[in-house]
């Protein structure tokens, strides 16, 4: 803020130094007649009153251009022409001769105001030219400039001491000027920057600058001896350069620009699409909506095609269809829609182009286009589906050309892609979801399944439950049901993945329960039949083994609803068997039918004997070269292979390792459940 | 896996070429449900090409058992191979379902009730 205000107080400042220099030297002119070298005192007064006046409003002038935000090259080139204004006004009446009927003092005045605004005019034309120079170039531009500013100072300095210079310093001078001139009124490269819409502007404005320029230049031509140097005194070489420069530059420019229109055409449309693209992919980058990238997408067509009216239609998958409309009566959107679907798609033709034949061709477009004699349709296509169509309407004939066609296509293309990415992107962030949750429903599905089972007193259990999923419908579980008595259960529920899991979690709830009403086996498992049945769908049901083991009484009771059997190592006769028994899934006969299916057996067990309950995953596992099943008969003679191991960890592992065998890289496998029981 | 349908002497055969996996339960169900609702309900299930059963292929029968049960139809399934006779067994099928050997035994079971 300060340097702000430090700034502005400089500004001012430099400018009234500038005026006092001014008013001192018109107030001397006035009062003694222009000072010669041989007034001594009065001359070196008058040069410094010339000089500060010179610089003040050069320094004042620069700071002020340069302070200034200008947003185009239009912009500046007003500035110009707004400062040409008076300079013309004090010319004309001048050059029509009405001054010759002011008073002899006014004369005097109006040559001061003359001469002050010739001055202004020169130092902020050349003030404002340097910015245009500036345009588009590097710091060697910059050191260009500021060398040929430093001539004039150091002329005026130089003129400050010495009044009269020898005629080869100023030739030099006018040479040197000369030249830089001639260097800097080539540097036009910003008239590629003046668009489409403002270059009628720019040259309007650039005739009107050299209209007042010319009149300056014939009036310096007609009145050379009374022209405003006979004010200042000071030779004509300084003001000639900044004025001639101003003249010179200001004449290229149009010149340049003339010719410049014909090829302005295709600069124009080249950097209006990249800057309509920019503003697409801009607007994709930062994650707007579809919504917006596509109204974005039909503003910068809409704009950079100059159609008077227009319409998108856009529907992505499972949302409402975006419709933008200008200068059309929205219900007519979709009707004109579906007949220029028909018409394109029947054509099978490159008609995205509709001129007025076209048009009145097709009496259900020629009704509803009602006046617009050219159109532009193009069908948005994302992959093979067509999601929508934008459509740029004109009132006159053949208003659309091969390169707006183009452009339209391609901010199409853009914004299609932009949506393309963004359903990636989408998806993948959904995908990543999704893969979040499964992680967390594996998590609690393996706090729901025990890591050992529960009551190992008087035998020992090794467990291994391997979904193939994320989570399965496999299970185990142990309930103590008093001090000898220990309930094991082992099942799978139908189906997999999650909604087997989800299943699963519900039937541990339903044993949970049941247990702790120390039913008899039948009986639990009937009323586990009744809770499966009320809730689970009718395509889906459990096949489980429930095994309560007595060690007391050394035996073991179970039931097997329609599970794999278990198979049972008798250590006495070192034999392993399978207990088939009869039995019925549960959830299968959803009636009181279904407890005449439930069988109990009883077993008594010796010490090591060994069960195996394990689910179809494991008998079922395929070797994917052969095709074949692991099956029961391997699986026997791995645990007679295995028995001879000392812990019940190393026949599990050693059991497991020859599943895995047989497996091979097989990765489309059922869940696997094995449980390991073994007598103490 | 194919499903063939045959009607006659108001007896409908679904023919199962193939393995019914989850997928073709899917169909598999289509199929019985439109039968439901053209009250064929006497439907004999060939699965003399059948090779492979999966457990969404039995929830597909078993939860139409208690449907054809009360239209007064049922099903019968003839010409099983042993491993999927096996998966019926074990899961208990065999004694709540009329598996038989072949066609003709098939014919004769349905038209006994």
């Amino acid at each position: 803020m300060t340097d702000k205000l430090q700034g502005t107080s400089i500004q001012i400042s430099s400018f009234l130094v500038g005026f006092a220099g001014f008013a001192c030297a018109a107030i001397t002119f006035g009062f003694y007649g222009k000072p010669t070298p041989a007034d001594a005192g009065l001359w070196y007064f008058y040069l410094l009153c010339i000089v500060s006046f010179f610089l003040g409003h050069l320094f004042f002038f620069r700071t002020w251009v340069n302070n200034r935000k200008y947003k185009s090259v239009k912009e500046i080139i007003r500035s110009v022409m707004v400062f040409s204004i008076p300079v013309g006004a004090v010319l004309i009446p001048e050059l029509f001769g009405f001054i010759k009927y002011l008073p002899e003092q006014t004369l005097a005045a109006y040559k001061i105001a003359e001469a002050y605004i010739f001055t202004l005019y020169t130092l902020v034309s050349l003030n404002l030219y340097m910015k245009l120079l500036m345009m588009r170039h590097g710091a060697g531009k910059f050191k260009f400039i500021q060398g040929f500013y430093l001539l004039l100072m150091v002329a005026s300095a130089y003129l400050l001491v010495r009044a009269h210079l020898p005629s080869w310093v100023i030739l030099g001078f006018y040479a040197i000027s000369a030249v830089g001139i001639a260097f800097l009124t080539t540097r036009l490269s910003w008239i590629s920057l003046v668009n489409r819409q403002q270059k009628t502007a720019v040259a309007m404005l650039l005739l009107a600058i050299n209209c007042v320029n010319s009149l300056l230049l014939f009036h310096y031509l007609t009145e050379r001896g009374t022209f405003m140097l006979s004010v200042y005194a000071l030779p004509e070489v300084i003001f000639m350069a900044a004025m001639g420069f101003s003249m010179v530059y200001a004449l290229m420019a149009l010149v340049a620009l003339l010719f410049y229109f014909p090829v302005s055409d295709i600069v124009d449309q080249q950097t209006r699409e990249l800057e309509g693209l920019m503003e697409i992919s801009e607007s994709a980058r930062q994650r707007e909506s579809v919504n917006q990238v596509f109204d974005r997408m039909f503003s910068a067509a809409m704009r950079d095609t100059d159609s008077y009216a227009g319409w998108l239609w856009f529907k992505a998958d499972e949302q409402d269809a975006i419709v933008k409309t200008k200068n059309v009566n929205l219900t007519q959107v979709s009707s004109f829609r579906e007949a220029l679907v028909s018409i394109i798609y029947s054509s099978g033709a490159n008609t995205e182009l509709l001129d007025v034949p076209v048009l009145q061709a097709y009496p259900q477009l020629a009704s509803m286009s009602n006046g617009f004699r050219s159109m532009l349709a193009l069908p948005i296509v994302f992959g093979n589906t067509e999601l929508g169509m934008l459509c740029l309407l004109k009132n006159h004939e053949q208003g659309f050309d091969a390169h707006m066609t183009n452009m339209a296509k391609t901010y199409v293309n853009f914004a299609v892609n932009a949506y393309e990415n963004q359903q990636v992107l989408e998806d993948t962030l959904r995908n990543e979801h999704v893969l979040e949750e499964y992680k967390l429903a594996r998590q609690i599905q393996q706090r729901l399944i025990p890591a050992s089972l529960a009551g190992q007193n008087g035998w020992e259990a090794m467990t291994y439950l391997e979904p193939s999923k994320e989570v399965g419908g496999d299970f185990y579980d142990s309930f103590v049901l008093d001090e000898d008595r220990t309930a094991i259960i082992i099942g799978d529920v139908s189906g997999s993945g999650m909604p087997a899991a989800l299943h699963m979690a519900e039937i541990k709830g339903i044993f949970q329960s049941l247990t702790a009403f120390k039913l008899e086996p039948k009986e639990l498992i009937a009323r586990a039949n009744d809770a499966i049945s009320a809730c689970f769908e009718k395509n889906r049901f459990v096949t489980l083994i429930y095994l309560v083991i007595d060690k007391k009484e050394r035996k073991f009771t179970y039931i097997r609803a329609g599970h794999c059997p278990v198979l049972y190592y008798q250590n006495q006769r070192n034999e392993a068997h399978y207990v088939k028994d009869e039995g019925l899934g549960l959830g299968i006969l959803r009636s009181p039918v279904f407890k005449n299916h439930v069988h109990a057996y009883e077993r008594p067990y010796q010490q090591n004997d060994l069960l195996v309950m394990f689910s179809d995953g494991i008998d079922e596992a395929i070797d994917p070269r052969t095709k074949e099943p692991y099956g029961y008969e391997r699986l026997k003679n791995s645990l007679c292979e295995a028995i001879r191991h000392e812990t019940l960890d190393k026949v599990m592992k050693a059991m497991l390792a020859d599943i895995k065998r047989h497996v091979k890289d097989n990765r489309e496998l059922d869940d696997m459940t094995m449980i390991l029981l073994r007598f103490d | 896996m194919e499903i063939i349908e045959r009607y006659e002497d108001e007896i409908l055969t679904i023919l199962l070429k193939g393995e019914l996996d989850a997928k073709s339960s899917i169909d598999l169900d289509e199929t019985i449900k439109m039968a439901l609702t053209q009250e064929k309900t006497r439907i004999i299930i060939d699965c003399q090409h059948l090779s492979y059963i999966s457990s969404a292929g039995l929830g597909v029968f078993i939860s139409h058992l208690d449907d054809l049960k009360a239209y007064g139809g049922k099903f019968v399934f003839y010409g099983m191979n042993v491993t999927v006779y096996n998966v019926f067994e074990i899961l208990g099928l065999h004694t709540i379902m009329e598996i038989v050997r072949d066609r003709f035994e098939a014919q004769t079971l349905m038209n006994e009730s």
